[in-house]
């Protein structure tokens, strides 16, 4: 089949090529078309596919006569998908990834543990100056997404009552490249802790008591 | 869905669980406070509602999409604040129709009719309503009072809307 691919940007600079029909064996996808440029393209690098002006998966079956755009990350590093939450029920399991656009993808989870100085914690109880903390979190995640070229950043913390062996907070960051998921996600879940107004309390069998160092800076 | 989203809400199997996403270019880069959702989701929950997430999304029409689709699949209420004006920015409304199966136009005019009796600019709000599923999605304004004062509008409605919705009439309690 042939298929119009079409480049921009960078990746058109770089090969020398804005567009141009290609001849694909049947029933091939539209990571065909991203493999055709890989070896001129080398490795890395966050390209997303779209076919007819549509995000597309690699997978996605291509048909004769179909336009393949090969999109390097948009103008000003805006991440594809910037959610901050402040959640008030157990976080399920994230769902698996699809499409594998992403390359790098780094999660921290923290999760609630039962030792403590002063005997074992049942439950961390989590409160939060909510309006400002959704706040601070969005603006995180934002300058992450200035400093990196990221292309997802989910933040989620938990409010309220969190049992031990719990989630409290989850960072999932995903990048072409795994230096920038590693640092995103170091700078989001560290940035986090110390500058969003969210506070602890340990709950023991014996009482309870509000942990400090956690105000924000 | 895009293939790579990746977006999760913790599912609440409550009538009345309520998930308010907060649509703000302003609120994202936190330049400024945007008091609309915390004052939404307090709203809800002297209502009666389960506010299980508030979530903050740039206005950008692709993640909104992908944030009212994972909220949608995790509670029966979903609430935005915000990106429905008639700034270039601002794509609240074209992004929940192409989440929406079902639309509630009701909904939407009476929402603009009540802020209509503080300021003919409600008019100007292009905010939609409608099911997706059994989950019912509502558009509000982006400032505080203009939302909580459409939310109110409506408010009364959405218990029986939820059960009918969920196939539930008002015999089956």
């Amino acid at each position: 089949m042939r298929v119009k691919a079409i480049l921009f940007a960078v990746l058109a600079e770089r090969l020398g090529v804005r567009e141009e029909w290609i001849e694909l064996p049947p029933h091939a996808s539209a990571g065909d078309v991203l493999a055709h440029y890989r070896p001129r393209l080398g490795a890395g690098g966050s390209i997303l596919l779209a076919v007819n002006a549509e995000f597309s998966a690699p997978e996605a079956a291509l048909h004769d006569g179909d336009e393949v755009a090969l999109l390097p990350p948009m103008s000003g590093g805006a991440p594809i998908l910037v959610v901050t939450a402040l959640v008030r029920r157990p976080l399920p399991p994230p769902p698996p990834w699809a499409g594998g656009v992403h390359g790098a993808v780094v999660t921290f989870e923290g999760v609630v543990r039962a030792d403590a100085d002063s005997g074992p914690v049942q439950a961390l109880f989590y409160e939060a100056y909510d309006l400002m903390a959704e706040r601070r979190m969005a603006a995180l995640a934002a300058s992450a997404a200035e400093k990196w070229p990221l292309t997802h950043i989910h933040v989620l913390h938990r409010l309220g009552e969190v049992p031990v062996g719990e989630v409290s907070v989850r960072v999932i960051v995903a990048s072409g490249h795994r230096d920038a998921a590693f640092a995103a996600c170091r700078f989001l879940i560290d940035t986090l802790k110390a500058s969003v107004p969210i506070w602890k309390r340990e709950d023991r069998a014996d009482g309870s008591r509000w942990v400090e160092g956690e105000v924000p800076l | 869905m895009p293939p790579h989203a990746r977006l999760h809400f913790p599912a609440s199997a409550s009538p009345r669980a309520a998930i308010v996403i907060t649509v703000s270019d302003r609120s994202a880069r936190g330049e400024r406070p945007d008091a609309s959702g915390p004052a939404v989701a307090a709203l809800l929950a002297e209502n009666g509602f389960e506010v299980t997430a508030t979530a903050v999304v740039p206005d950008q029409e692709r993640p909104l999409i992908e944030a009212l689709r994972a909220a949608a699949r995790a509670a029966r209420l979903v609430v935005s604040t915000g990106g429905t004006g008639f700034s270039p920015r601002d794509r609240t409304p074209e992004a929940t129709a192409r989440v929406i199966q079902r639309a509630a136009p009701g909904l939407a005019e009476a929402m603009r009719a009540a802020g209509a009796q503080k300021t003919p600019r409600a008019w100007l709000a292009r905010g939609i309503a409608g099911l997706r599923g059994r989950s019912l999605i509502l558009n509000l304004p982006g400032s505080p009072t203009a939302a909580c004062e459409s939310l109110r509008a409506v408010l009364p409605l959405l218990p029986h809307a939820l059960d009918v919705a969920a196939g539930r009439d008002r015999h089956e309690g």
